[in-house]
């Protein structure tokens, strides 16, 4: 019987236990609390440029929600955001930090559009269905190599998949310009995709499409998996991996197994980008994506009510702050600023017992 | 004999609850070898940290040169001139031998010289006839050489007192005849050495005095010469307890099929781990078969084994599938998942059996009625489920792991120190668990130090020495003397 | 194919594109050995990057200039000491969170601050008389700005700390078997807060390397990713600080060659853009069984020291 046994357990058993206190907090205090607090940190840097906060975050406000097009972004970007931290989700419980969501993305983005150009004359609904396949499986083979050098090698994946994120981008960028260049596109394009396989809107007038009931269906699928035997098991590897092995569960298929989720995930958010919005694969697809996911994911204390909170309220943030500008004069960089702050504070929380 | 250089006086230091070291008078004088002999925990590498003043005692003082001292840090005891070797060394594997020499050294600046610890190193290495090669990096030393290093550093500390814990745990036996050589050379030289040990044989050969400790006491004192080691042995273990002469027969089925047979099972060596060296051991149903030996013999690695967790490297284990449940000795490490509740931690065995059918889903409900079964049955409190499993208490979280262990009536049970820390209330509880699981058709490995424990639950008794086992006692052979032999390595 | 005086002007770009990385990379490699898997390198660019950029429109110095830049990265530097380091803070997380709060908070400043923001001059030239005339490399090695010899300078003091003081030994005591350090009366979390200041320092510099050195300006994101670059400089250099210049190099040669190339013997070159990093899989997947990785890299050790 030869197991792949984690190995460097002493650092994995490290992470485990500083991890694993995060998780059996309550979730919905310390959303609010971080959240809270990121807000009023933001507000501060707000009066150091001589603004009143509240009337920034009235902007705030009216740019995420104050009109029906303003909130057809904002669930645009909720869209994107729950898919990829969601994914993250069961990963995050087996102490596996995947942070190549802008790789998995980008690759997603590209087998989708690749498999929708080539699909062209067919259905509409069957493009579809192909092409969101398509789109996992692009992200999940991206995530394949860093999960088999951690299971099988012992490398760390937090450098592997950050590795990937660059590797991705490159190999994205040169596709785009070279043999899958869009006719008659001068930037790094593709062709656009077939216009009945576009993703229709789901609230009239907006960008935001049918996509986001996948975001829902993949919601309720890891959260009923968190309440299956699997999901135990993945949780007991990932507070105590000593324990799960001689309980006989096989490390090597948990990272896998997890892995590949956030990758799949994370590829059909790719999809979403290009079938509902962009209509083509860009070079930009995965801008923005690489520490969102992670980001909301921590917040949400990997529980998948938590997550969909924190990705509403991220991108709340992120459509709200780009009316700042005009609303109040104030850059829309500050969300960014914010979001630093919210994960200091999550990370500050993820102390060992002890700590000075 | 010289005047003493360094001793204990009327020294006590309590953890908690545990008298880890009571009223307990030590001496050692320049160019003797005094041995402190005793099991584990019986407080002798407290009571000589105490010495090196990286312990604060309670009540007694140290003495040095006659003087009451107060030793308050690693610096107090340089300038005192006494330096320890830890039983698990403290080196840095890509560090050559004058770097790790270097590090934390009490003085020193902010430049470090290479060079002059190179020379310090090879004016003590052949002061002390200790060779090691400066620029060697410390993980190509064998285990022999790596402890030459740890004195030398030991050395370059101080030279007056030179403390050595166990220091046989890790090596073979040529090297042993090494640190021999080397304990003379030291000896000629007018070192005071502490040498302690739990194995006769060595102590015999190199030291000239003896104090045995038992449970934080001084239980012998005297010179090797004019000591009979057979005494050294009973005053080691003490009186065995009266109920050794209960009548019990033994209920091993013999004859019938054993519930697992390991013939000829090696393991290579491990970072930090004991081999095992060629072990035969038949488990039947029905029988408690008890484990003597001191720590670090090759106790959790013969645990895992048993188990399943670590293949054999040589021999084979039959069958090679047993159920078998496993009550660890550090259920931080590998018993609890302290972070989740306690239910997460109650179905561990049985969660595949709890899950539906479809899905494979777990029913909170379900789960939390198991949890509260087993709760209930062994007595955990508080009876909730939903507790996190770190707020129990070390009694409470053991008797969760008994009864989640337990509780799929497995037919091997691998019991490693099941009572270590615990109240005597609890011990009793979880002995009787055990009992009943033998009566009910297991068979029990109980892997422990502790002879009460030992006596009062087996059958019979094997003893772990140094990765081997020697010797199989049934009940009725079983005497303090034989058992600390064997224990003790006298064969 | 191209001739000697594209090369030479591509090696000079090379040269320039490295400067940053490489002292952000130098600042990483003490932080790496010392066990500290700092991610929050790109903030501290960042911030570097604007805080220098602020001073020198402010006092027209360069020489404040290049200490405001330091400072901006000692600040997000020591946030990490207080909230990880000492603090007990997962070191990833926190790592990310600041690469996140630099760059929102550099570039929220840059665009309030426009107003009173307009581009300088950068670091002036220095080139060694003689010496820049040798062909190919001369202008490449010895006709930059003051900050490219800062940088080599940087690689060596680090290597002469690592190697010749006490800190040096400890911190990389820490980095291989911190439990060993500790029981030897090291003192960790001392030592591995000074070993991300120094890499917060060092960041900070290179920020400013490509604001004032480089482009006289400053935009929101401006790093593009060379604080995660030099992170991977620090696993190619093998934690080693000559190594560190060639692995830096690398990734500067194929910066220099994609401004300028579509393709070179026919290899795209966004794929030679990749190959460094296809480099640095390799030597995780081998390498991290050999001795130079530090084996605490990236553990938290509250317990400790």
């Amino acid at each position: 019987m030869t197991q792949a046994v984690d190995p460097r357990p002493e650092e994995i058993q490290g992470r485990a236990r500083s991890l694993a206190r995060l998780w059996r907090d309550s979730t919905i205090w310390a959303l609010l609390v971080a959240g809270a607090l990121a807000l009023v940190l933001g507000g501060l840097l707000v009066l150091l440029i001589g603004v009143n906060p509240l009337d920034a975050y009235r902007s705030l406000w009216d740019g995420a929600f104050g009109s029906r097009q303003a909130i057809g972004e904002t669930m645009l970007r909720f869209g994107l955001y729950s898919m990829i931290g969601i994914g993250l989700i069961p990963a995050l419980r087996a102490n596996v930090i995947n942070v190549g969501a802008e790789g998995q993305v980008a690759m997603g983005a590209l087998l989708a559009g690749v498999t929708a150009i080539a699909l062209q004359e067919a259905p509409g609904p069957l493009i579809i269905a192909s092409a969101a396949l398509a789109g996992a499986v692009g992200g999940a083979a991206w995530a394949l190599i860093p999960a088999l050098m951690r299971s099988l090698l012992g490398v760390n994946e937090i450098l592997t998949t950050l590795t990937f994120n660059f590797i991705g981008t490159f190999v994205l960028a040169w596709l785009l310009t070279g043999p899958l260049q869009g006719s008659g596109a001068h930037l790094a394009q593709s062709d656009i995709t077939p216009e009945h396989a576009w993703l229709p809107p789901i609230i009239p007038g907006t960008r935001a499409h049918l996509g986001l009931i996948l975001v829902v269906l993949v919601a309720l699928a890891v959260a009923t998996f968190d309440k299956t035997a699997a999901g135990y098991r993945v949780e007991l590897y990932g507070s105590n991996p000593s324990l799960a092995q001689i309980a006989g569960i096989r490390p090597a298929r948990i990272i896998v197994a997890t892995m590949l989720v956030a990758g799949a995930a994370a590829g059909m958010a790719g999809w979403m980008q290009v079938a509902g919005v962009d209509r083509a694969v860009y070079g930009t697809v995965a801008r923005g994506t690489a520490f969102v996911g992670i980001l909301v994911v921590f917040l949400g204390n990997a529980r998948v009510a938590g997550t969909l909170a924190a990705a509403l309220f991220f991108a709340a943030l992120s459509t709200g702050g780009e009316f700042m500008q005009i609303g109040a004069g104030v850059s829309p960089e500050l969300i960014g600023a914010i979001q630093g702050v919210a994960l200091l504070l999550v990370a500050a929380r993820l102390r060992r017992r002890g700590a000075a | 004999m010289t005047e003493p250089i360094a001793g204990l006086a009327g020294v006590s230091k309590s953890f908690g609850s545990l008298r880890a070291v009571d009223d307990v008078w030590f001496d050692v004088a320049p160019g003797e070898v005094h041995a402190l002999f005793g099991e584990n925990g019986a407080g002798k590498t407290t009571a000589m940290k105490i010495l090196a003043g990286l312990l604060q005692p309670d009540e007694g003082q140290v003495t040095l040169r006659g003087r009451s001292e107060r030793l308050r840090s690693r610096k107090d005891a340089a300038r005192a001139g006494i330096g320890f070797v830890q039983q698990h060394f403290s080196l840095v594997d890509e560090l050559t031998c004058a770097e790790n020499m270097l590090l934390g050294q009490p003085t020193g600046g902010f430049l470090i010289d290479r060079g002059s610890a190179a020379s310090r190193l090879q004016e003590l290495s052949t002061r002390f006839q200790l060779h090691v090669r400066p620029e060697t990096l410390a993980g190509d030393l064998s285990m022999g050489e790596r402890q030459r290093l740890e004195i030398l550093i030991a050395l370059s500390w101080g030279t007056s007192v030179l403390i050595l814990d166990e220091p046989t745990a890790a090596l073979g036996v040529s090297e042993f005849d090494a640190l021999r050589q080397i304990v003379s050379g030291l000896k000629a030289d007018g070192v005071a050495i502490v040498f302690i040990t739990h194995k006769l044989p060595e102590l015999l050969s190199v030291a000239d005095r003896v104090t045995v400790m038992r449970r934080g006491r001084v239980a012998w004192h005297g010179r090797v010469s004019d000591t009979d080691p057979e005494d050294l042995v009973i005053a080691m273990v003490g009186e065995l307890p009266a109920n050794l002469q209960d009548a019990r027969e033994t209920r091993a089925e013999r004859g019938a099929e054993p519930v697992v047979r390991l013939v000829g099972v090696s393991t290579v060596p491990r970072a930090g781990a004991q081999p095992l060296s060629d072990i035969s051991l038949e488990l039947y149903p029905r029988e408690i078969v008890g484990v003597a030996g001191v720590a670090g013999n090759g106790q959790r690695e013969l645990a895992l084994v048993l188990v399943g967790v670590w293949p054999p490297d040589a021999g084979r284990i039959e069958p090679d599938d047993v159920e078998a449940a496993y009550i660890p000795e550090d259920r931080a490490l590998d018993g609890l998942a302290l972070d989740l509740p306690s239910a997460r931690n109650a179905i561990v065995r049985s969660h595949p059996r709890l899950a539906s059918s479809f899905l494979r889903r777990l029913s909170p409900l379900d789960v939390n009625r198991f949890t509260r079964t087993i709760m209930s049955s062994f007595d955990v409190r508080p009876a909730d489920p939903h507790a996190r499993t770190a707020v129990l208490s070390g009694g409470n979280q053991q008797k969760l792991v008994l009864g989640r262990e337990l509780a799929e009536s497995p037919r091997l049970i691998v019991a490693h120190n099941p009572a270590r820390g615990l109240d005597l209330r609890t011990a009793l509880e979880i002995r009787k668990r055990l009992l009943g699981a033998r009566d009910e058709g297991a068979a029990v490995a109980l892997i422990t130090p502790d002879l009460d424990e030992l006596l009062t639950l087996s059958d019979r008794v094997v003893v772990l020495y140094e990765g081997a086992l020697v010797g199989d006692l049934a009940r009725d052979e079983i005497t303090a003397t034989n058992l600390g032999r064997l224990m003790s390595g006298m064969g | 194919m191209a001739d000697l005086a594209f090369w030479s002007a591509v090696l000079a770009s090379a040269v320039r594109l490295t400067v940053p990385t490489l002292l952000a990379a130098t600042g990483e490699l003490v932080a790496q050995r010392a066990g500290v898997l700092n991610l929050g390198l790109e903030g501290m660019m960042i911030s570097g990057a604007f805080s220098s950029f602020a001073v020198v429109v402010a006092t027209g110095n360069w020489v404040l200039g290049l200490l405001a830049g330091v400072g901006g990265g000692l600040l997000i530097g020591a946030v990490m000491v207080v909230v990880s380091v000492r603090g007990g803070g997962n070191q990833i997380v926190t790592g990310l969170a600041l690469t996140l709060f630099g760059l929102g908070a550099a570039a929220f400043l840059n665009d309030q601050l426009r107003d009173a923001l307009h581009t300088v001059e950068t670091l002036p030239t220095i080139g060694i008389p003689l010496l820049k005339d040798i062909p190919l490399v001369g202008r490449a090695l010895f006709e930059q700005n003051v900050l490219a010899y800062l940088a080599v300078l940087l690689v060596l003091v680090v290597a002469g700390v690592l190697r010749w003081t006490r800190f040096g030994l400890e911190a990389t005591a820490i980095g291989h078997a911190p439990g060993s350090a500790a029981a030897k009366g090291v003192v960790v979390r001392r030592i591995r807060s000074v070993a991300t200041l120094i890499a917060a320092g060092a960041a900070g510099l290179g920020g400013a390397a490509i604001s004032i050195g480089a482009v006289g300006n400053f935009g929101p994101n401006m790093t593009a990713g060379r604080g995660f670059v030099a992170i991977a400089v620090v696993l190619l250099g093998r934690w080693k600080p000559a190594w560190t210049i060639l692995g830096a190099f690398v990734f500067g040669f194929t910066d220099a060659l994609q401004l300028r190339l579509q393709n070179l013997l026919d290899v795209p070159v966004q794929i030679l853009a990749a190959l460094p990093w296809v480099a640095v899989l390799l030597f995780l997947a081998v390498g991290s069984r050999l001795s130079h990785m530090p084996a605490a890299l990236g553990r938290d050790l509250p317990e400790i020291g």
